[in-house]
């Protein structure tokens, strides 16, 4: 009895432990070797005035070579303007260093015009004295003639002192140059001269292999030819505010600002003022996001039914975009049951393809709206800004139009086509 | 002999929990109750699930299914525009990656379900030889889960290539691929994988056991079974759902036999049919055989295959003593379910009753039981209870849980 007992609580005490003791599942713990990551650094609200470097979109149907190209052009360009900058910081320096000795060239150039426009005086004044000594002596101008003689012994007076000048600054420059830049071996004329002639003749070829970079961009995207001339960022916690300027859309109305500012006004007196809306602030890799919408240059909206319409827009574009894609795999779907004979399935699809039509069609966009471009740019490059000494923003804009809109009629594929995917990339200056 | 009658009264045959197999926790018998006896017992049901079997009867981890080598052509067809394709495309050139068939990693992922599953059950007899049986389990399920990425070197050179052009894009990009599985999910319009606890009400069980033969050496019983299904269906949006319940009505019947071999030695063998009875179920319909995962859902009409069961067990009790113990085997087969065509085509419904296959189970159990019924009657014990213990484990099988099971049960008569 006493040891059936025992074992009775023995047994109940051990389901009880059981019960309360193996109510956990194991630790699941994936095994992990994750991709690092680029560290994203921390910067704090701030005002930024940055320069627009190149923005250029391309349609959403492009090829991947062409997104590709569009890329490494950009990068190529990137690299170009990095060279550009440095050899202009590089010559400052250098002129800074150089300036007694860069003194004396601007005088020894100024001589060297002198005696050129001398020179043309003189080889004037030999002919006029020449053609009128050719003439019968009844027919030459006295006067004249000895006016010239005089104006050429002046001229040629002149041209000695302005030679020995010149011999003189040479000479000085020479020895200014290199008390300054003493040449060495391996560069002869002075290290620092030989420098700043490098990078004179150096510039020429980076400048016309951007140019050539940015023709070749502009033939495989949407290139705006005016782009925007500046962005600036005025990032308070309270208020932030956007601005851009002068950008030519490539439309009737020309350049267009655009600000955030104007959505507290009641009216707008200048109908090509766009809006921008929906700024947002990411302190961690200082991300800047925001909605620019463009209007028809005849609206009568205010800048606070601007702001709703963009930001209306906005949204339905993407229910919009999500209802066609939608639209077009069922469309793949029908023609694949079609194709394999399955009517009945191919008539259910089709049933819900007129769903999604009717949902798209009672999608509303406001008509004074014309485009809705997501501008997302984040800081960029924060090594290169240590060495460089500028701040960089790289990031993407999305291009939206009213998909029912003029602009996106006449479309053989997708409304979508109208969609646009870019690239921008800001900087705080270039020179 | 009213203890050897009393001591178990088997109400789960089979163990499957709704969509699934499960290791059975009891020992079956023909036992019944003597008339007008009620019998409650409280089982409190442990498992813990860390794999399954896969269609080859291999043993996989749970979390199988998440380790998968991704490629960068998967990548590329998870960007919701053809813009953000081509710029996955454009920067793998611009790295000089070119083979969209390579990959930047792999995902990795890991599930560990523990369940405790209380299930108070009232038995009475209704006659000498008729006794039903009704069980409200009450699960608590805890799923605990993680996932992963192991990164290739493409992966890693593809993140530093975007990061060269932008910095943060390059951050997300890496972020991306890192959290791949829960990317996925939430493109596809599914919760994220994490961990979960659930206490719900499972399938309500009704059975009822007629013994309609017996001699000094064999009894048989039939059992009929009704399932109602009060459990909660598993959640299309949830990947990692435990199915508590199908929402079906599964109807069974059992024919069970105990033959004794010696004074205290008992042979049992069982063989039974359980029709799991179509219903509508939320499910996501499959857009490849090699994944389940899908945007679409539908309500469709599931007629989840119906259960072969059958097993064999052997009980001794141990002279004079309170004690007895148990050992057996089962085995259990799930047909392929099949699936009504709805609004989508139907080669999708194809694939979901592919995720639904034929489902095999063999498992062995052994128990140990206390009773006091025999020292109540002799009156030198306060009550009539007994207690079992018992512990069962999956051996083998197709397309099956893994799990092993440890049952504590206290059953009282009066």
């Amino acid at each position: 009895m006493k040891t059936s007992n025992t074992i009775l609580m023995t047994v109940l005490i051990s389901s009880a432990a059981i019960h309360f003791s193996a109510c956990e599942p194991l630790k699941a713990e994936a095994p992990k070797n994750p991709i690092i990551a680029p560290k994203l650094q921390e910067f704090p609200l701030t005002d930024y005035y940055l320069v627009n470097n190149k923005m250029f979109l391309w349609p959403v149907e492009s090829s991947p070579a062409v997104v590709t190209e569009a890329v490494r052009i950009g990068r190529a360009i990137d690299d170009l303007d990095t060279v550009s900058f440095a050899y202009s910081k590089e010559e400052k320096t250098l002129t800074t260093d150089l300036a007694a000795y860069l003194a004396i060239k601007e005088a020894i150039k100024d001589i060297e015009k002198k005696i050129k426009t001398l020179d043309t005086t003189i080889k004037g004044r030999k002919t006029l004295i020449a053609t009128e000594e050719k003439k019968p002596m009844d027919k030459q101008n006295p006067t004249n003639l000895a006016k010239w003689k005089n104006e050429l012994a002046k001229a040629e007076q002149d041209r000695a002192i302005e030679a020995q000048n010149l011999i003189d600054q040479t000479h000085q420059a020479a020895i200014t140059g290199d008390q300054l830049d003493p040449p060495t071996v391996e560069s002869p004329k002075g290290p620092k001269r030989e420098r700043m002639e490098f990078l004179a003749n150096d510039r020429v070829r980076v400048e016309a292999e951007g140019t050539a970079k940015v023709d070749r961009m502009i033939q495989i995207v949407d290139w705006y030819k005016t782009q925007p001339s500046s962005i600036s960022f005025r990032m308070t916690a309270a208020n932030p505010v956007v601005e851009l300027n002068g950008w030519d859309l490539s439309d009737d109305a020309g350049s267009r600002n655009f600000s955030s500012e104007t959505v507290s006004e009641s009216g707008f007196e200048t109908p090509n003022l766009g809006t921008i809306t929906n700024i947002t602030y990411t302190v961690l890799g200082g991300v800047i996001r925001f909605n620019l919408g463009v209007f028809e240059t005849t609206t009568k909206l205010t800048g606070a039914e601007k702001a709703a319409a963009v930001q209306q827009g906005y949204e339905t574009y993407e229910k919009f975009y999500e209802l066609e894609k939608e639209e077009v795999r069922l469309t793949h779907e029908m023609q694949s049951l079609i194709k394999r004979g399955e009517m009945k399935e191919a008539d259910k699809v089709r049933g819900r393809i007129a769903d999604v039509q009717q949902k798209s069609m009672a999608l509303s966009w406001n008509p004074d709206l014309r485009e809705v471009y997501s501008f997302r740019v984040a800081r960029h490059a924060y090594e290169k800004t240590l060495t460089d000494g500028r701040l960089f923003f790289a990031g993407d804009l999305t291009r939206r139009r009213n998909p029912k809109g003029s602009l996106c009629e006449g479309l053989e594929r997708t409304q979508h086509q109208c969609m646009r995917k870019g690239s921008i990339k800001l900087v705080d200056r270039n020179n | 002999m009213i203890r050897s009658i009393l001591v178990v009264f088997a109400l789960a045959t089979h163990s499957a929990m709704a969509l699934d197999l499960r290791a059975p926790f009891e020992l079956e018998s023909t036992k019944v109750l003597p008339k007008k006896i009620r019998n409650p017992r409280f089982k409190n049901v442990f498992t813990s699930i860390t794999g399954r079997f896969s269609g080859d009867g291999i043993e996989q981890p749970l979390g199988q299914r998440l380790n998968k080598t991704v490629s960068w052509n998967d990548v590329i067809n998870a960007q919701p525009t053809q813009a953000d394709k081509d710029s996955i495309v454009g920067i793998l050139n611009d790295a000089g990656l070119t083979d969209l068939n390579a990959s930047p990693g792999q995902t990795s992922g890991v599930v560990n379900t523990y369940a405790q599953v209380m299930a108070p059950v009232l038995a009475y007899g209704v006659t000498d030889s008729y006794t039903l049986a009704v069980a409200v389990p009450i699960y608590t399920v805890r799923v605990d889960s993680d996932a992963g990425f192991i990164r290739a070197g493409q992966g890693q050179q593809f993140v530093d290539q975007a990061a060269s052009v932008n910095v943060e894009k390059g951050n997300e990009a890496a972020g991306k691929l890192n959290n791949a599985i829960q990317e996925k999910l939430k493109r596809l319009g599914y919760k994220p994988i994490e961990d979960q606890t659930l206490n719900v009400l499972g399938d309500l069980r009704l059975v009822g056991k007629y013994l309609f033969y017996q001699d000094e050496i064999k009894t048989l019983t039939l059992k009929h079974e009704a399932t109602l299904p009060t459990g909660r269906t598993p959640d299309p949006d949830n990947v990692l759902a435990i199915p508590i319940g199908d929402g079906q009505w599964d109807a069974g019947l059992s024919l069970i036999t105990d033959v004794k071999l010696a004074p205290m030695i008992r042979l049992n063998a069982f063989g039974g049919y359980i029709a799991q009875l179509p219903a509508t179920m939320t499910r996501r319909l499959p857009t490849s055989p090699t994944d389940s995962l899908s945007a679409d859902k539908e309500g469709v009409i599931v007629d989840l295959g119906d259960i072969l069961v059958g097993g064999t067990s052997v009980n001794y009790e141990v002279q004079g003593s309170p004690f007895s113990i148990g050992v057996g085997y089962q085995f259990q087969r799930m047909a392929k379910a099949s699936v009504k065509d709805g609004v989508f085509e139907s080669s999708r419904y194809r694939l979901l009753e592919n995720e639904l296959p034929v489902r095999i189970l063999h498992s062995g159990l052994v128990m140990a039981g206390f009773s006091t019924v025999d020292m109540y009657k002799r009156k030198k014990f306060i009550a009539p209870i007994q207690a079992n213990l018992a512990y069962s484990r999956a051996l083998a099988g197709v397309n099956a849980t893994t799990n092993s099971m440890l049952l504590a049960e206290l059953v009282l008569f009066f």
